[in-house]
């Protein structure tokens, strides 16, 4: 891949240089920095005693706290948790009380100080207005709950359900609070509708078992557990109608499959919401429907048919799905294939770390390796297979319609989650041909300042209203909103192949040729436009040109070195050119000047406060990092597109790299 | 996960003299007022919190972000003539390693409380004076950063006529303030 990502250690360095090589914060990152837990816990020790006078202190307590409470280490947790209250004035403490509370309640260790401490936040809380009781009340009842007062837990849940009455974590406690308290046919309830809502395994663990102790014999039993299933389904779903009831039927249909409850049912459910997929759904529906129906499949017992539903959209399953991971992994195993399975376990656990998934996986990788000694190395493997991948080359088998898709991403050098879909663009550009597919990538100011900003890449960020960075727009029609870390690079680029290949083989709705021609600093692009095989309506339609560079050497804190097919202006600005004549072929000529691209852009960085593109005038600017200031003349390209403006659909789009030469044609 | 949920989107936020708002917020952040005290004498002086509550799966960067180029939270106050705020007073943030970071971020979840002081000077009339704040923050969750947003709130701060003595409110919140 031609994107490189700096090591951070590198980046750090360079930024300590930048800062003060001997600050507490280089101290602290640097401690924060270190991997294995004992080492950690040493460094963060030196450095809260080495600088007694930083702001950073608090965070250096915080982290001990949290390392201490893992190792179940009492006295040494309640320690820092004093030491680091101290920082805090006493106004700021609720949140610290709270988050404490629960830590410790977690851990089942220091119950008086969490009490303690939850009975702080609360008062607090209660002072403090609407909006804050929920969680604190949640955190206290849990903490009277770990200290044996089931009942008093119980009161104080209900009223901490109050505006989070859909939340599965909250419903869990409520159900273990009225079980203690011997309320079981509440508990099932309760536990029913947090699995539904998505409630973790454990969750429904418990609802099996205290299904269990409810109805000794084997039919009741079932008999109380389809009823409860289906009161859950019933009242989450009979009120709802159109798209999100088709959406909620398919949830509910995995649901039920989970407890395999009515499946016929459930089937007639997921199969319905699969057939309303059309080309136009959004590729995450599109995935979870058909996940949800393998699910019911699998409840079938029609394994081999659910695993080729599941792998028909292994490639685009998200990281984050724990049940998709966790049903592939499942059905291979019980297909007697364990190397799949822990392969499918593994790429659940590239991102999260559900115990639930890790349990399945060192089950199956110690029947398969007798230890699991190396399983940590091989999840190692697979998180870097997720990074550093080949895309391959596309294929279309048989002629090309001649339309060119146009996939736009809207990133920043400063923005984590970029690096994903950063590396899952480039992976693109190796994929396909650029006869099939043009790149732009818009830099914008998310999360901090970025010198490849410019204000037309902020007029198209805002005209599309994208959700944030990373965001993808395939062809105008099509946003796919978010990345992650490099790990899930791999799964972007397939999800992104699989947008765009929805629209690959469409005739263009126009045609659009374009010529560049260059003389010393001046570019004119001609572009010819007419209808397209589909017949395109040029009226309102509007020509776009972008000047990109193919590459742009710059480092921000995302660890991202080279970025590709940066916009580093629009002809005619954001606004493009109208085209008004639907009956005839129309030749249009925009052009523009290097220089006064360059002058551009240096006054975007003398003043980026000044500027459209700089987002909310109150924030603070502290300089940029070592950043290019002009446009590279060797590596330019003039993509153009024409866009539909009240669909923002892209009708056609073409590009051509800007020659070298000094002559005008 | 004790993560306490944003609620609704207002456009303003009046914090009434009795010391109480509801939050208002935008998107994944909301923020209240309070005051410690119903109003203030002339050359008095009373304190203020600004509650800021992030929604679950969501963080903002801390007052004091380690990395300069990340967009800290600030409240930035506009107060009206015979008024002025000081001592502004941000908690330290919880650093903490993301899914996209090789490298711990400090943040804020949940909710944090920023204290501050109000003072009015001695020549200030009473009535009641409206105290514009914007709380500036950057949002971020595991897939995706937000732009740089701020909230405003506008407190109202009552300034008591001579011989009037303030009630002290939200004890809960500002008991055992140092600087009380």
């Amino acid at each position: 891949m031609r994107r490189s990502l700096m090591f951070l250690p590198l980046l750090l360095a360079l930024f300590v240089t930048r800062v003060n090589a001997q600050s507490d914060t280089a101290a602290f990152r640097s401690a924060m920095a270190v991997r294995q837990t004992q080492e950690r816990i040493s460094a963060l020790r030196q450095f809260v005693a080495q600088f007694p006078q930083s702001m950073l202190r608090a965070g250096g307590y915080n982290a001990l706290f949290a390392l201490y409470v893992d190792q179940g280490d009492e006295s040494r947790a309640l320690d820092a948790a004093t030491h680091y209250l101290g920082l805090v004035p006493p106004g700021a403490r609720m949140n610290t009380y709270n988050q404490f509370a629960y830590a410790l309640a977690g851990k089942n260790i220091g119950l008086d100080s969490a009490l303690v401490y939850a009975e702080l936040a609360e008062s607090m809380a209660r002072g403090g207005g609407s909006g804050t009781l929920g969680p604190i009340l949640d955190t206290h009842a849990f903490v009277l709950f770990r200290k044996g007062d089931a009942a008093a837990a119980e009161k104080l849940q209900e009223e901490a359900m109050r505006g989070h009455e859909d939340d599965p974590e909250y419903l869990g406690h409520l159900a273990l609070y009225q079980e203690k308290n011997g309320k079981r046919r509440q508990a099932l309830s309760t536990a029913s509708r947090a699995v539904y809502l998505g409630g973790d395994r454990e969750m429904k663990s418990r609802f099996l078992e205290w299904l269990a102790l409810e109805e000794k014999g084997e039919k009741s039993r079932e008999a109380l557990m389809q009823s409860i299933v289906l009161q859950t389904v019933h009242s989450s779903i009979d009120t709802l109608s159109g798209p999100a009831a088709v959406a909620a039927k398919s949830n509910a249909a995995a649901f039920m499959a989970r407890f395999s409850v009515d499946l016929p049912a459930a089937q007639k459910y997921a199969e319905a919401a699969a057939q309303s997929l059309s080309k136009d759904s959004p590729v995450e529906d599109a995935v979870t429907f058909r996940q949800n129906l393998a699910l019911v499949t699998a409840a079938r017992g029609n394994l081999r048919e659910a695993l080729e539903m599941l792998r028909s959209i292994e490639d685009f399953a998200s990281p984050w799905s724990t049940d998709f991971w966790t049903a592939l992994g499942e059905i291979y195993r019980r297909l007697g294939d364990p190397g799949k399975a822990i392969a499918a376990y593994m790429n659940g656990l590239t991102v999260l770390n559900p115990k639930e998934l890790r349990d399945s996986l060192e089950s199956v990788y110690k029947t398969v390796h007798g230890s699991t000694a190396g399983l940590d190395a091989d999840l190692e493997r697979v998180k870097e297979s997720g990074a550093e991948f080949d895309p391959g080359r596309y294929s279309p088998g048989g002629p090309g319609s001649g339309k060119a898709i146009l996939a736009e991403l809207f990133t920043g050098a400063e923005c984590g989650p970029c690096v994903a879909a950063d590396m899952a663009f480039d992976a693109l550009g190796e994929y396909f041909p650029r006869t099939d597919l043009l790149m732009l990538e818009y830099h914008v100011h998310i999360p901090g300042p970025d010198p490849l900003t410019t204000d037309d890449s902020w007029s198209r960020y805002q005209m599309y209203r994208a959700g944030g960075t990373p965001t993808a727009v395939i062809d105008g029609r099509e946003k796919i909103v978010g990345g992650g870390p490099r790990f899930i690079a791999h799964n972007r680029f397939n999800l992104y192949r699989y947008a765009i290949q929805k629209y690959v083989g469409e005739a263009p709705g126009m045609s659009l040729a374009i010529d560049v021609a260059r003389l010393h600093e001046s570019i004119t692009v001609t572009a010819r436009v007419g209808k397209g095989g589909a017949g395109g309506n040029a009226s309102g339609c509007v020509l776009h040109v972008a000047l990109v560079q193919r590459s742009v050497d710059y480092t921000g804190a995302n660890g991202i070195s080279r970025h590709a097919m940066v916009v580093r202006k629009l002809f005619g600005g954001p606004g493009g050119t109208s085209l008004t004549n639907p009956a005839a072929d129309q030749t249009l000529r925009t052009s523009l000047d290097l220089a006064e691209v360059d002058a551009g852009i240096r006054d975007l960085l003398r003043d980026p406060k000044g500027r459209s593109s700089w987002p909310g005038p109150k924030r603070l600017f502290n300089g940029w990092r070592p950043h290019p200031e002009s446009v590279d003349r060797t590596n330019l390209t003039v993509v153009a597109w024409i866009q539909d403006p009240a669909t923002n659909a892209v009708l056609q789009s073409a590009y051509q790299d800007v020659p070298a030469g000094m002559r005008a044609d | 996960m004790r993560i306490i949920a944003a609620t609704g989107i207002v456009l303003f936020l009046f914090v009434p003299p009795t010391g109480n708002g509801q939050p208002q917020g935008k998107e994944h952040v909301s923020v209240s007022a309070k005051l410690s005290q119903d109003g203030v004498q002339g050359g008095g002086e009373l304190r203020g919190a600004l509650i800021m509550t992030v929604a679950g799966g969501w963080h903002v960067n801390s007052a004091t972000p380690a990395d300069e180029n990340l967009i800290g939270t600030a409240a930035s106050f506009s107060p009206p003539a015979g008024l002025s705020v000081v001592q502004v007073q941000y908690p330290g943030g919880t650093s903490k390693k993301f899914a996209f970071s090789e490298e711990p971020v400090s943040v804020y979840e949940g909710t944090v409380v920023i204290l501050f002081k109000i003072t009015a000077l001695p020549s200030t009339s009473p009535g009641d004076y409206a105290l514009p704040v914007d709380v500036s923050y950057q949002a971020c969750n595991n897939d995706i950063c937000l732009p740089p947003a701020a909230i405003r709130a506008v407190i109202t701060v009552r300034v008591l006529s001579s011989g009037a003595v303030p009630v002290h409110v939200n004890d809960e919140l500002f008991n055992g303030n140092s600087d009380k």
